[in-house]
């Protein structure tokens, strides 16, 4: 009774307080379809590159010919100039050089002669990486078509690797991207609305006159955050429907786990916001906590780098944040993991309103 | 001037001794610059675990799976009799791939024939952890074969392409995360410091007192000062201490700073002033950190984004700071080189700092009302 009882007192309140309402819908919405329009081309695309030709032959000429074919890439400049190039990386009119040596087509023969150097900004480590992977594989497409590969130079090699991406088949940025930032975003912007939830409840500091006045307070507490777990739970399915639906991705596993993963993410969000403020009694101290465990969130879930060989503090950090696993069991299930792995990920994630989420609502009851 | 001067103090202490105002402003600085950084510390995935399925047992497939074994990258944690047990593994998730070397792949590469050739089926939902594998294995592939190639009497360049990563000379993710992201820490940080101050002063009723124009700068002028300052720590201190690449062009990064901050800190007194709580200005401003550094184009680009939504990016200070900083900093680029972003920070700073001052005037008009109100017919 007194959850439900929370529940509409946290409804009406919304009703009342266009800010909080706004923060709760329109504004992580609003952050939702930026990263969807930022993501929309799928992937980076017509990235500038500078060509140094020494040489000016047949084989430079196509080498130049076969980067402008690549459509990650656009030929910004030909020159004969190195200065030039790296004047354009440091001016990111170009994210990578290449440089035809003199003698390209039949120094290639010669032991020890010049090869053909790509450099890429490695500053910009995302985008180098595709523009210098594009550049190399365009190289050597030239490279392989030129007299070099008449001749017989590269003859002796192994059988081409095959390489198959499970659940994310094409190798798509935008997939990627999207899996992370959707819950990574919801993750903070449900962390400071339900410490904005919370809050009217403090007077003075304290929740005393809150517990003495209100009958079932922990239920009242629960109730109260409930509408979060809700909004955090139908945002980030959207976002996934827009992946999925609108944008042709493909979760291998059931989407089922996926929902139910992200009402689990975001039910330890909000625990661990109850648990802050119930600690320090001050909201803007607790809302710097909530950045502190959700706006870093998705550096420590490792599903960038991974954080396996890194010192043992940031692996406990790691285990202890409920992005880490909520990225776990979503990445799990888009591609198709097993059950055990799955359930694993939700256990853990369950700790937090047994752990966090109990101990913060202690705190508060307690201020009787 | 003297005015400006009282009111820079003023702010300045009132920054000291407010605990939410020193550690928005102040200990979150000191504390991000140690803890943003450091799940990226070791700069690059390794031990990533795979499965082999070696259906060939030749030579050639030992000594693949051997080298690909010795690399950093790639750690070989098991043998699997077919691809189905080797996915088996995967799918509980205690492999992120599975490298699979098929029969009469020794035959094919002595004769060149098709017939075998090697897989490799990876996790593709983490896309540093794939791209690790695969590349590793390329490596190792191309390396294979070009031994094959010196054995067989082929010669020639030892390698026709040569890569080379430029500014962050070893690749590392740190070095490339951090002074990305470094530059939204430092924004976000004042921004809510100042955002917090004057919206907290609003709601005391007491935003401007006296000469507002004095106030309002020497206000503007001590979040700046705290601005700089945070940024010669992170620039400074903490890149040196972490060996983050630096001070490619010193005398840039001490023109650009100090306009960095004072567009961000017009910024946030100018939100900040729309708001009667600062615990409201912080709930609006605090989510947006995430969208903010992506929007800045450091894992996206800016060119690759629909034109409106760049053009948008650029109202952050953090965008122009974060192509004007890194270019000073790491890429040692020259005023010259760097001038697109410097004069967009420059004309933020115009625009922000007109918008605060617009917007203190606006302040103190409303606290006279606010007086007169209160010194009303009784």
């Amino acid at each position: 009774m007194s959850i439900a009882a929370g529940f509409r007192a946290e409804v009406d309140r919304l009703g009342h307080n266009r800010l909080d309402l706004a923060l709760l819908t329109v504004v992580p919405a609003v952050m939702l379809a930026l990263m969807a329009a930022m993501l929309f081309a799928g992937s980076p695309r017509g990235l500038g590159v500078v060509v140094v030709d020494r040489d000016g032959g047949p084989l430079a000429r196509a080498i130049v010919r076969d980067l402008a074919a690549s459509p990650q890439l656009r030929v910004v400049a030909v020159t004969g100039q190195i200065g030039q190039g790296l004047s354009a990386l440091r001016q990111e009119r170009a994210v990578a050089v290449v440089v035809v040596p003199r003698g390209v087509a039949t120094g290639l023969r010669r032991p020890g002669a010049a090869p053909v150097e790509v450099l890429y900004a490695a500053q910009f480590l995302a985008t180098g990486a595709v523009a210098q992977t594009s550049a190399e594989l365009a190289v050597a497409s030239a490279l392989a078509a030129g007299p070099a590969a008449r001749l017989g130079l590269y003859t002796a090699r192994l059988p081409g690797v095959h390489v198959a991406l499970l659940g994310n088949p094409t190798g798509s940025l935008e997939w990627y991207l999207g899996l992370l930032l959707g819950p990574g975003i919801l993750h903070l912007a449900i962390a400071v609305t339900a410490i904005g939830a919370l809050t009217p409840l403090l007077q003075d500091g304290s929740f005393a006159a809150f517990v003495r006045t209100t009958p079932g307070a922990a239920g009242q507490v629960v109730g109260r955050l409930l509408p979060h777990v809700g909004a955090g739970t139908a945002l980030a399915t959207a976002w996934l429907l827009w992946l999925v639906l609108a944008r042709g991705y493909r979760v291998e596993g059931g989407v089922l786990a996926l929902v139910g993963g992200y009402a689990l993410l975001f039910a330890a969000t909000v625990s661990i916001a109850l648990f802050l403020l119930a600690l320090v009694r001050e909201p803007a101290t607790a809302l710097s906590g909530a950045v502190i465990v959700a706006g870093s969130a998705l550096a420590y879930s490792g599903a960038s780098l991974p954080i396996n060989g890194s010192p043992w503090l940031v692996r406990v950090w790691n285990a202890a944040l409920p992005l880490t696993h909520g990225l776990r069991l979503q990445m799990d299930a888009v591609m198709g993991a097993a059950a055990r792995p799955l359930l694993a990920e939700a256990g853990a994630l369950l700790l937090y309103p047994l752990v966090p989420g109990a101990l913060g609502l202690w705190l508060v009851v307690r201020a009787r | 001037m003297k005015a400006v001067w009282r009111a820079c103090e003023t702010t300045l202490w009132e920054i000291l001794r407010s605990r939410e105002l020193l550690s928005l402003a102040v200990v979150s600085v000191l504390f991000y610059a140690f803890y943003y950084p450091a799940p990226y510390s070791r700069q690059a995935a390794e031990a990533m675990p795979v499965v082999v399925v070696d259906q060939d047992d030749s030579a050639l497939s030992r000594l693949v799976v051997r080298r690909l074994g010795e690399t950093h990258a790639v750690n070989v944690i098991a043998r699997a009799p077919d691809v189905a047990a080797a996915r088996a593994v995967l799918e509980q998730r205690r492999a992120e791939g599975v490298l699979v070397l098929s029969r009469g792949l020794s035959a094919v590469a002595q004769t060149g024939k098709p017939g075998a050739g090697i897989a490799l089926i990876v996790n593709g939902t983490y896309f540093v952890r794939a791209e690790t594998i695969a590349k590793a294995l390329g490596e190792v592939a191309a390396d294979t074969a070009q031994r094959l190639g010196l054995d067989k009497g082929v010669r020639g360049a030892a390698s026709p392409i040569v890569v080379q990563p430029l500014f962050n000379t070893t690749g590392g993710y740190r070095d490339y995360v951090f002074p990305a992201v470094a530059n939204v820490i430092l924004q976000q940080t004042l921004l809510f410091a100042g955002a917090r101050l004057i919206a907290e002063r609003r709601r005391r009723g007491a935003v401007i007192g006296g000469d507002w124009l004095a106030a309002a700068l020497g206000t503007w002028a001590a979040l700046v000062l705290v601005g700089v300052l945070a940024g010669a720590f992170v620039f400074g201190f903490a890149f040196w201490i972490q060996d983050v690449p630096r001070a490619g062009n010193m005398a840039g990064l001490l023109l650009a700073l100090p306009v960095f901050a004072a567009a961000v800190a017009a910024l946030g007194l100018a939100l900040g002033s729309l708001f009667r709580r600062g615990d409201d200005a912080l709930k609006l401003l605090m989510p947006t950190s995430v969208p903010l550094v992506f929007l800045a184009g450091f894992a996206w680009p800016l060119s690759a984004m629909p034109g409106w939504l760049a053009a948008l990016a650029w109202l952050s200070p953090a965008t122009a700071a974060m192509h004007l900083f890194i270019r000073f900093n790491q890429m040692g680029a020259s005023l010259a080189e760097a001038w697109g972003p410097l004069a967009a920070i420059l004309a933020l700073a115009a625009l922000y700092g007109a918008a605060w001052l617009w917007r203190a005037r606006a302040l103190e008009q409303e606290q006279e009302l606010a007086r007169a109100e209160g010194a009303g017919p009784a």
